[in-house]
């Protein structure tokens, strides 16, 4: 502490530390009680020992994550989840940002609504949505009939069931964030960088290849984080649009605890979709640390 | 238009409107700017002189009206085909590339060479005095340094026309000075016809070749600078440079050939009479066109006020209602200090009745 600072500054300094501390009690109980406390019974679940009749046994054994780490089985698993959040993303990115280009240059009324339009699928409940997508793909589906009605196609395209409707549902509901980020972060671009290179004789490709693409990267980042995130950790849409076809991590981790009843290994899963989710993190807030 | 006068013109404005929705920003603008030459679009805030700007740019779209450059009509033309060099007052440089790079972005437009596009781009900020920094990003240089990669990136493309708003506004008035003697002086060598925008009237006046004042969407003059403050068009003019005193009041006759305003008891003074003089007219009194005398209580006007403005002092004079402004030395201030008495005495061929 500096020489010159008064004793009463120390004393006011201590009184609002003390009300900060104060006004955080509540909600630091509340995740103290309902976040930190139930990860650390499941992580405590991940090093029991699974019995088929006590369902675990307590005590401490690396034997989960060895067999999960190992078994071809998971890490497929693993890997289609990761595949699944690489490709959400990507088409998430390709299809938001000319979306996120058009609603930062428009005029406040078009922005407005098309921002409503693009926030709208948050706005229906999540299991709703995904039977609408089940009516639209499945095999007699809207699409299919309609397909098969033309005489375009002689079998039901297989979209349903299967990655590609997981797919496209997990589109659907990540759009919106993905959206969001970019949209935030072209917004905060001086609309005179544009006309600046378009007075230097930029044609629109070069404009946004070398100034709004780099320009826009941190809020790429940021959506493609949320993004993946999220899609490696969401379980109605993959539940529902991949009938019992397409497991995930999540699937994978509902159906151990819930009709297997093996619950270390579920928590095993968890702890390991959860690490997979801070690395992403962790790796977002190294590249694009606010400098 | 004439061979000739093709030839040397730069800039063609004819009959120019500008409207945003219900709104005309410009009300038929005509404006003629010659090769090489300097003109600043002086004018307040909202009198149209930015969008000017911008539709010769090229960023917003005239409604009527035709823009010629270099003898090309460019008004359907996008702004990235005008070769025309743009510097904003925010210099509007790229944040994520050097300064080298932002120099070099219009050459890569124009698919220069890697080599010859690099070598143009060091020439310029060459040019600006910005060698050694060449290879800093904008947010590790000043406001004076960053307007001055602006000024190298407009002026590398060799643009047919120079355009630059407010380019001064965000720097502190000792480096504006300094930037306002650099920036004339690089436009006199290069000889690149320039088109500068500022609410500044001490900015156009030391600067520009010729001055265009603007007024709610119209050009209300059109001059060098020294006519413009010896000749203001209008009382308006004469007020916004700040040129002299703008007198008001009923007239009489004076003198032969002149008209007398009294603007107390026993202050008047005396124009020429002009030949279609309305009742709405005012007298412009330039400031240094009036000469003071010490008086006795019971005569002229009192002095309320000194405002110091480097070497000479701005004085104010009222009597009953009446008030008016000169400029002196210090000097000559000292005796007339505040509370006394002085009678006014202005030079009757120096002043002028003016429209509004």
């Amino acid at each position: 502490m500096t020489p010159g600072r008064s004793a009463a500054d120390r004393v006011r300094h201590d009184r609002t530390g003390r009300a900060a501390a104060l006004y955080l009690a509540p909600i630091t109980v509340f995740y103290l009680l309902f976040l930190v406390l139930p990860y650390g019974l499941v992580l405590r679940m991940s090093f029991y020992r699974f019995s088929a009749t006590t369902m675990y046994v307590p005590g401490f054994t690396l034997a989960n994550y060895a067999a999960i780490t190992t078994d071809p089985f998971y890490l497929t698993l693993l890997g289609r989840t990761l595949w699944l959040g690489f490709l959400v993303t990507v088409l998430c990115l390709l299809l938001g940002y000319p979306l996120a280009l058009k609603i930062s240059r428009s005029g406040q009324r078009t922005k407005t609504i098309l921002l409503v339009l693009t926030l709208s699928p948050l706005l229906i409940n999540l299991i709703v949505r995904s039977y609408a997508w089940l009516v639209l793909m499945g095999e007699n589906g809207v699409i299919n009939q309609r397909l098969l009605d033309l005489g375009v196609i002689a079998a039901p395209l297989p979209i349903n069931n299967n990655m590609i409707s997981v797919t496209v549902g997990l589109v659907h509901i990540s759009l919106p964030l993905m959206v969001i980020s970019l949209v935030s972060v072209l917004d905060r671009i001086d609309p005179r960088l544009t006309e600046a290179a378009e007075s230097l004789g930029a044609a629109p490709g070069r404009i946004i290849g070398r100034i709004l693409l780099p320009l826009s990267l941190p809020g790429i980042a940021a959506g493609a984080t949320l993004v993946f995130c999220f899609t490696i950790s969401a379980f109605i849409t993959p539940a529902l649009l991949g009938g019992n076809r397409v497991s995930t991590l999540s699937t994978m981790i509902y159906s151990k605890f819930i009709a297997a009843l093996n619950w270390p290994v579920g928590a095993t899963l968890v702890c390991i979709l959860t690490v997979v989710t801070l690395l992403v993190v962790q790796l977002h807030t190294r590249l694009f640390r606010e400098r | 238009m004439t061979e000739s006068r093709r030839a040397d013109t730069a800039l063609d404005i004819a009959g120019l409107v500008v409207a945003y929705g219900a709104t005309v920003a410009l009300q038929g603008i005509d404006l003629r700017v010659a090769r090489g030459e300097f003109v600043a679009l002086l004018g307040p805030s909202g009198c149209g002189k930015t969008s000017l700007l911008r539709a010769i740019a090229g960023f917003v779209h005239p409604r009527d009206g035709a823009i010629h450059l270099n003898g090309h009509e460019v008004s359907n033309i996008p702004p990235r085909e005008r070769n025309i060099g743009l510097v904003f007052q925010s210099y509007a440089l790229f944040p994520h590339m050097t300064a080298l790079e932002n120099v070099r972005f219009g050459l890569d437009c124009r698919n220069v060479p890697k080599q010859a596009g690099a070598d143009r781009a060091a020439r310029a900020l060459s040019l600006v005095g910005l060698s050694e920094h060449a290879a800093r990003r904008p947010r590790e240089l000043s406001g004076g340094q960053q307007q001055r990669v602006a000024l190298a990136r407009a002026i590398v493309i060799e643009p047919h026309l120079l355009l630059l708003d407010e380019p001064l506004g965000a720097l502190d008035k000792q480096l504006r000075l300094q930037m306002q003697d650099e920036l004339k002086q690089l436009q006199r060598r290069l000889g690149i016809t320039s088109l500068f925008v500022t609410h500044d009237h001490e900015e156009a006046m030391s600067m520009a070749d010729r001055v265009v004042v603007m007024r709610d969407g119209q050009i209300e003059q059109g001059d060098a600078p020294e006519q413009i403050i010896l000749n203001p068009a209008t009382a308006w003019i004469a007020d916004f440079m700040r040129a002299g005193n703008i007198l008001h009041g009923a007239t009489t006759c004076g003198s032969t050939g002149l008209l007398q305003l009294e603007i107390a008891p026993g202050v008047t003074f005396e124009a020429p009479a002009p030949p279609q003089y309305h009742a709405s007219w005012k007298l412009f009194v330039p400031f240094d066109a009036i000469r003071l005398e010490p008086a006795t209580d019971e005569q002229g006007m009192t002095i309320t006020a000194h405002r110091y403005l480097g070497l000479s002092v701005e004085l104010r004079l009222t009597c009953d209602g009446g008030a008016i402004g000169t400029q002196m030395t210090l000097a000559e201030a000292a005796a007339f200090p505040i509370g006394t008495r002085a009678r006014v005495i202005a030079d009757p061929a120096r002043c002028r009745f003016l429209p509004q």
